[in-house]
This record gives C-alpha cells, structure tokens and sequence, in this order.
C-alpha cells in the first residue's frame, strides 16, 4: 500500500514547527506504525534528508514511550492499543495520515514527534510513592481490601505512563496531579495504620 | 494480543510461532552487593550477570529488576556511600578527568570524521543478522568462528566477545545449545565436570579479554540434564 504523511517536523522547542508531507511507498500492511517510520527514515537517511525524531522503547506496548498523535488521537484510531502496536492494516491504500507529538504545554516538543515528559517524573517526585520502614510484610490475605478500593489501585498499576490522557485532554494535567497526591495518601495512611 | 499483532484469528487459524531475540542471557560482573569491578559503580536488574546463571527466562528478568531495586541495593550502597559521604565535590580538573575525557572525544571524533553513509539500522540489522544465525539459539565451533572474524572486520566488539564465549563452552546447558554437544536424542549434553562455572571476562586492552572463572558450588541439590519428558 502507498501512505501519504503528513508529519509535524520542529527542529526544537523554540522553533516554529511545521507539516512536511512525505510519500511512502510498498508498505506493508503487517508493519507496525513505527516500521513504517524506519522505512521512511531509512530512505531520507539514505537520501542526506533529516530523519523524522520520534520517541520509542520496548515495541511491544508496554513501556508507553511511542507518542504519536495520530489522525486527532493518542496512538491512533484503536482503543488501548500504543502506537508500536497499531499495524497499518487498520489504514487504506492510498490514505493520508497526520501525524503529531503529544499536544500539551507540560510535554515539550524536543524534536519532531519526541517529547519532554518528565513533568511526569515531576509529580511522582512531588508525592507519588512515600519510604516507611514498616516491619516484615503482613500476610496479603489477612488485610481485607474493599473491592472498589482494590479496582481504583488496579486502575493507577495498569497506567504505563505514556502520557496520550494529557495529550488527549488539556485538563487532565490538573486531575493527573490531584489523582496521584491522592494515591500517595493513601499510601501513607494505610502505612501509618499498619505501623500502629 | 494475538489477533491485534498478526491480523489472524487464532480461534480459525493455527498461531504461527517462531522463535525471537527477546532479551541477552549475562551482563556485567558485580559482587554480592551488586557493585561492579569499577569501585562505586552497581548494576542492577538485567544489567548485571548475578541470578540467572545461564537462563534467564522473561518473568525472571523482571523479578531480578524488582529484587536488585527493592531489597538488595537499599541495604548495599549505604556502605560505599557511608564513607564516600565525606567526600568533597571532585574537580573535573584531575588528570584522570582529563584524560578520560579526552579518550572518549577522540574516539568519537574518529567515528564521526568516518563520514559514513550508512544508517544506524543499517549496522543493526547487519549485525544481528551475525548473531542470530551464528550465536544464536543453536550454535557450532565452525559458525562461531566465522562470525568472530565478521564482526571483527566491521562491528563493535560486544558481539564478538558473545561468540568467543559461546564458542570456549564445549557444552550445552541452560538456553546455551552446541550442536556439537547433544544426546542421541537431540538434548542438550552438559559438561559439568569442566564447565561447572561462570565466565567472567576482564578486559585487558583494546578488543582483548581474559577469563576468570568463577566456580559454581552446589550444596543442596545436584545439577542434572534438564528434562520435559
């Protein structure tokens, strides 16, 4: 399949960025979204051009380091599903996509799709984990947990960071904050009571 | 999950499975505190070579990033950090600094004088390629030593001191299989008599290495062929 992209190129924070319209050629449609950009690269590498930044780790949808705002949404047009795992058999021949970083004022642009989370690590350090010396661990089965407690905390385990709530959603910075201050007291108090 | 990777329904259609590179078996040197032969220097979780032995199996790898974090480190580095405390902010001055400094420009200035054309996925995939099908899963003396010679030739050096371990264990064990060392059956064969060791290679100087063996001693139970059957 032949894609058209539409990618937001900025050489830095400071600068101004823009869309560059690149043509890829011979996609396959078994290739994830982010091989699609090593064949694109891999061409404009060859071709002296400046390859187009984007962030990547684990490819495997666990670590959340692929932001790409895809089409209007994080990771693109499936539910719960990263960008390294979008396959391009969820695109037509022919189509055109846009491309773009994570859209918020806390996620610096760094270059092209590569953005500055560490507001992240920011609020974690303010207040999302607390060190109490409490003892040998109880046995797990003696502490009873109400169900909806346990459903919120599997809820914050479950998040892999990646970041596409804010992009998604500009007032969801605030509530990222608010939410994790609230984590970290119920950590401290459940840890105060288990020490008394 | 299988279904969202390949597009196949796996309720209709066999699952295609195949083997992959997932992760390295070994890692850095450390001792019991997790500090490395570089004074001040920890590796933890997958870095270091400490729990595994020769497997390393994925939920285990995990587990040893969770272990090293939670319960060995805190309870390590203060030691070191106890009297370290003490010291004052050192100068970038030092010759030491100097000199270290200038080894690493050097070397990076001689990369990027080359002017090379080729891409970075270029030498990855080239390079993998050597490992994969000459160190790989299975692997024999003959293959070794042509991908020692390959990436000698062109790559960095990690990969060739890979195939010069592989290729000094003339034995199969863990997830380590010499084709040369196998039962009639097709299992792997240990050698247990003089491989009963972890190899711990020093670098000595530029692409050379020495082994130090670190023996393995085993109280309570006895090492044996691993068996599914």
């Amino acid at each position: 399949m032949n894609i058209t992209l539409k990618v937001w190129k900025q050489r830095n924070k400071d600068e101004r960025g823009r869309f560059e319209t690149y043509q890829v050629q011979d996609v396959s449609e078994d290739m994830s979204f982010l091989e699609m950009f090593d064949v694109l690269n891999e061409r404009l590498i060859n071709e002296g051009k400046d390859p187009v930044a984007f962030d990547h780790d684990c490819r495997e949808g666990i670590c959340g380091a692929c932001s790409m705002y895809i089409n209007g949404r994080p990771h693109g047009p499936l539910q719960g599903v990263t960008t390294c795992q979008l396959h391009m058999r969820s695109f037509k021949d022919g189509d055109t996509i846009v491309v773009e970083p994570w859209r918020s004022a806390a996620f610096p642009v760094i270059k092209d799709l590569a953005v500055d989370r560490s507001s992240f690590d920011r609020i974690m350090a303010a207040g999302g984990f607390v060190s109490v010396n409490t003892g040998n661990a109880q046995d797990a089965n003696s502490i009873l947990i109400p169900k909806d407690d346990a459903d919120k905390a599997f809820e914050a385990a479950a998040c892999i960071g990646c970041g596409a709530c804010v992009a998604a959603c500009k007032k969801f910075f605030c509530y990222a904050i608010r939410f994790s201050k609230s984590i970290a007291a119920f950590i401290v108090a459940s840890g105060k009571g288990r020490k008394a | 999950m299988y279904k969202q990777i390949t597009g196949v329904d796996p309720y209709h259609s066999p699952m295609m499975i195949y083997p992959a590179v997932h992760y390295t078996m070994g890692g850095l040197w450390v001792d019991y505190n997790l500090m490395t032969t570089v004074p001040g220097l920890y590796a933890l979780g997958e870095a270091n070579f400490s729990d595994h032995g020769a497997n390393r199996l994925g939920a285990s790898a995990l587990m040893q990033g969770l272990a090293d974090g939670y319960f060995v480190i805190p309870y390590t580095i203060g030691a070191y950090l106890s009297s370290e405390i003490r010291t004052k902010a050192i100068s970038t001055d030092h010759e030491e600094f100097v000199a270290a400094e200038n080894r690493v420009r050097e070397t990076l200035q001689k990369l990027m004088q080359i002017k090379g054309t080729k891409s970075v996925d270029h030498f990855h995939r080239q390079l993998g390629k050597i490992m994969w099908e000459k160190c790989g899963m299975a692997r024999n003396a003959v293959a070794l030593k042509e991908a020692i010679a390959e990436i000698q030739e062109h790559f960095l050096e990690l990969g060739e001191l890979m195939c010069m371990d592989a290729l000094q264990r003339n034995e199969s064990c863990g997830g380590h299989f010499r084709e040369e060392h196998q039962t009639e059956e097709g299992e792997a064969m240990r050698d247990d008599d003089n491989f009963a060791f972890a190899a711990a290679w020093e670098l000595t100087g530029d692409s050379q290495w020495k082994m130090n063996k670190e023996e393995l001693k085993f109280e309570n139970i006895k090492i044996a062929q691993r068996s599914y059957k």
